[in-house]
């Protein structure tokens, strides 16, 4: 090969390694709430989050999808504010206010020109503690998320996933979809939304993270006004749902599930569950997603892509939770290829550990610091990262994290692969057309 | 790490931080023009290389062509080899990738500071020396095909592109930058390569940068890597303006019913719109954030938090060098769909008068959104190469929300009145 320069891939690790330090401080109150805040005065702007440790995993069947309907629902007015007075208040002053809920926590979300940090600090905290759920709004908000739930049935990918991780998970709460089933949507009660609030919005489960443009002191003191009235209160084992630990037996179900939509090629996903937010295998996993299945040179792209064109693309990801995460290969293909591709895939990862080079290794890493050190130069970014680790109950995680990665090393991937992949189980879900 | 998220609502600095920015902008010997704004200490350099000339210069016969032939770009040189590209360019903490609009087209480059040289080497290479290998060709070719069926797979994809087609009856404007499944099917690597030899001129390339390079390196650099590119005569290609439209006032009114496979109706509304250059800009721009922009904008405010029909909806008018639209588009159930359409008319109807508190607002929203999309150093060096490509200049990158604060009322009630008329909307609903 053709080489360009002897790369100093030691050296670019360690630079990298400087370069995205991360050094938020971090202050917990009284009452159990962790704070973060990491000031970054190269940007003007000021992002606010306030995660919630509480997700699609922590609902009972009956209130499926109640977390991320109470997202929907938490900006639609407070005991002093009406719901123009919270999201579209933040617009009038240039900025935007949204949510999201995963499987494992909710988030709301500010980014502001930092001159408007105090006040709209002060309208996300209202909205977030003290929400009234108005039935007028419930009503008309449930129209809106069975109109995303339709929205999402119509994604071929959406619904490779949401059967995915049914399948990976089976009676572990991560088989459970976030936006919940229509029926369940259709008829839940003010009563249980404010219930399922209380329940679960305590301070063991909320985390503030506060990065960009602002002044700790004065930031501290007003998030200390809002949330440290919150009472103490452990969720604890009432609340907490222990099945969420339990690493699903894929030897025992169905290996995989075949569903016929009108599309117009084959989408596949293959997998198998792996470690959780407390493991250290976690930084081996991302370094195996990007040795194999990250940039046009990772593996499977430069096999099944360009050399033997079995595949349109390909790609793999490992989706970190607080249970077992989940490591996917994902791809897209033309309906007669997909058993091939499958069980080549499958010899691919059979084949790894005897077979990746230091260069392979070398590219993952340096790929997967670089695409973190760009994710932190932004403060959503930032803020992004602190609150992910912190909601799934290992901080620590945002400060270790290049110096874990930089300790990978080739015998780590095989070790990693033969610990989670038992050949021949990789569970698979393919979307195709009818007549496939 | 990877998070499955679902967002409330899918949406997506500071004046003085913008102003204050040093931007260095010269054009070399070669007639590159070079654009620069130093950001010392990142760590990282972006640098997108802007041609003028998107998939506008295209007849219906090779749509497709432009798109294929910038991806062409990436799969081999006289010095390397596609996988050689692609990771000798991974291996240096670097990602290079190409794409077009309708009016330009783009190769951009994202990388550890430290390995620009090195890197920028590989992407001066991939412009100026593709040799467009027969075999790599057919496996884009393939790949490209295989994103114009996946587009079928999406309502919003599929709507857009009927939407596009339908108001830019027959101009290029109005065919999808990835092409038609036969259009693409039908190229040949010969025309990529005059695809490219036509478009790429070193007095129509830009190249934009933004991050951790000083500017005396980085013009070294550029004019080491870029000393003599391939000049075409003007008079047998022209990338500026190539094949534009009708002239405002030449609007219609048009409604289409298409038949989906999908669970959801889906629609698309607006009608034809003054271009990037026009002196209305602007306030259309400000129109389009308080009709449309937001989760406090009138659409929403109607259609979502009124009525709940929609889970989805806005507005947009994009940044064109000829006609551009004033679209709105919303996804709903199918028994709800002509009420939406219903909704739609009446607010687009109504949309004057606006109040000068909304205007305010609007600004406000406007400013912080554009101040936003500029928190990537991607982003940064994109918007004034975008700018300078599309005929407005880099500074504009400034002059824009001095633009938007300068819009008054009377402008916007004169705007409304000689553009927003609902006798031409142009309508498509995928069913």
């Amino acid at each position: 090969m053709n080489k360009i320069q002897k790369f100093p891939i030691l050296c670019v690790l360690t630079i990298l390694s400087v370069l995205c330090n991360c050094a938020a401080e971090s202050v917990r109150l009284k009452n159990g709430i962790n704070i973060y805040l990491e000031e970054q005065n190269t940007s003007p702007l000021t992002s606010i989050q306030i995660w919630v440790a509480v997700g699609s995993v922590d609902e009972p069947l009956e209130l499926s999808g109640i977390s991320h309907f109470i997202e929907h629902t938490i900006f639609k007015g407070t005991k002093t504010r009406g719901r123009n007075d919270i999201a579209p208040a933040i617009e009038r002053k240039g900025g935007v206010m949204n949510a999201a809920t995963s499987k494992d926590f909710t988030y709301f979300y500010a980014l502001v020109p930092e001159q408007h940090c105090t006040e709209t600090l002060d309208i996300i905290s209202d909205a977030i503690l003290n929400p009234e759920f108005p039935q007028e709004e419930i009503d008309k908000e449930r129209l809106v998320v069975l109109e995303e739930i339709s929205r999402r049935d119509d994604m071929p990918v959406a619904v490779l996933s949401n059967e995915f991780y049914s399948l990976i998970y089976g009676t572990n709460p991560y088989s459970a979809r976030i936006l919940g089933s229509s029926g369940v949507i259709t008829s839940l009660s003010r009563e249980k939304i404010l219930d399922f609030h209380k329940s679960y919005y305590t301070p063991d489960k909320i985390f503030i993270v506060l990065t960009g443009k602002f002044n700790s002191k004065s930031v501290l003191a007003q998030i200390t006004k809002y949330f440290g009235a919150l009472k103490y209160q452990k969720t604890g084992s009432k609340t907490s749902n222990a099945n969420v630990s339990f690493l699903p037996d894929i030897n025992s179900s169905s290996r995989s599930k075949i569903f016929y939509k009108n599309v117009s090629q084959t989408y596949m996903i293959m997998g198998f569950p792996a470690a959780d937010i407390k493991s250290n295998d976690q930084y081996k996993l991302d370094v195996l997603s990007y040795i194999i299945g990250h940039g046009k040179a990772c593996r499977l792209n430069k096999k099944f892509v360009e050399e033997n064109k079995l595949a349109y693309a390909v790609s793999a990801s490992f989706s970190t939770h607080r249970g077992p995460g989940l490591f996917s290969i994902y791809t897209e293909c033309p309906p007669g290829n997909a058993d091939t591709l499958r069980n080549r895939i499958m010899l691919e990862l059979l084949e790894l550990p005897s077979s990746i080079t230091e260069e392979e290794l070398s590219r993952a890493k340096t790929l997967l610091l670089r695409d973190k050190l760009l994710d932190r130069q932004t403060p959503d970014g930032l803020a992004d990262e602190i609150g992910f680790y912190a909601a799934l109950g290992n901080p620590d995680i945002t400060t270790r994290y290049i110096k874990e990665i930089q300790k990978v090393g080739i015998h780590d991937i095989g070790e990693i692969i033969d610990k989670y992949f038992s050949f021949p189980n990789l569970p698979t879900v393919i979307v195709t057309y009818e007549d496939f | 790490m990877k998070k499955y998220i679902y967002c409330f609502f899918a949406f997506s600095l500071q004046l003085s931080f913008l102003s204050a920015q040093v931007i260095n902008y010269t054009k070399l010997d070669s007639g590159v023009t070079l654009i620069h704004v130093e950001e010392k200490g990142s760590g990282t350099v972006s640098a997108s290389l802007f041609v003028r000339g998107g998939n506008s210069g295209e007849s219906a016969q090779e749509s497709g062509i432009t798109w294929l032939m910038l991806k062409l770009l990436l799969k081999g040189t006289g010095k390397y080899n596609a996988e050689q590209i692609a990771l000798e360019t991974e291996l240096l903490g670097a990602s290079i990738t190409s794409g077009c609009s309708n009016d330009y087209s783009e190769i951009s480059l994202t990388v550890l500071a430290k390995n620009f040289t090195p890197a920028f080497q590989i992407f001066a290479d991939v412009i100026n020396n593709p040799v467009f290998p027969e075999k790599e060709f057919e496996t884009e070719k393939r790949k490209l095909l295989a994103t114009i069926m996946s587009k079928n797979d999406s309502i919003f994809d599929t709507s857009l592109d009927l939407f596009y087609e339908t108001i830019y009856r027959g101009h290029p404007y109005g065919m999808p930058v990835t092409g038609y499944y036969a259009s693409v099917s039908s190229l040949t690597v010969a025309q990529a390569a005059d695809r490219y030899n036509k478009m790429f001129r070193k007095d129509d390339m830009i190249i934009s940068v933004a991050g951790d390079i000083e500017f005396a390196k980085l013009k070294e650099t550029v004019e080491k890597f870029f000393p003599g590119v391939k000049q075409v005569p003007a008079e047998e290609y022209s990338n500026a303006g190539s094949g534009l439209l009708y002239a405002q006032g030449e609007s219609f009114a048009e409604k289409k019913i298409f038949k989906g496979k999908f669970g959801q109706s889906f629609i698309f509304s607006g009608f034809l719109a003054p271009c990037a250059g026009e002196r209305v800009y602007p306030a259309i721009k400000l129109i389009n954030a308080i009709y449309g922009g937001g989760m406090g904008s009138r659409l929403f405010e109607q259609l979502r938090e009124k009525y709940g029909f929609v889970y989805e909806a806005s507005s947009f008018y994009p940044t064109r060098i000829s006609s551009s639209v004033f679209a709105v588009y919303a996804g709903t159930s199918k028994e709800n769909i002509e009420s939406v359409e219903s909704a739609i008319k009446d607010t687009l109807k109504n949309i004057s008068p606006i109040s000068e508190q909304e205007l305010l607002a609007g600004k406000e929203f406007l400013k912080g959104t554009y101040l936003m999309d500029h928190r990537t150093q991607y982003k940064r060096a994109w918007y004034l190469g975008m700018w300078e490509a599309v005929g407005l200049g880099y500074g504009y990158d400034t002059t824009y929300i001095k633009d938007i604060d300068n819009v008054t009322p009377y402008e916007i009630h004169r705007v409304i009145g000689a553009y927003f008329d609902i006798s031409k909307l142009v309508t498509i609903i995928v069913e």
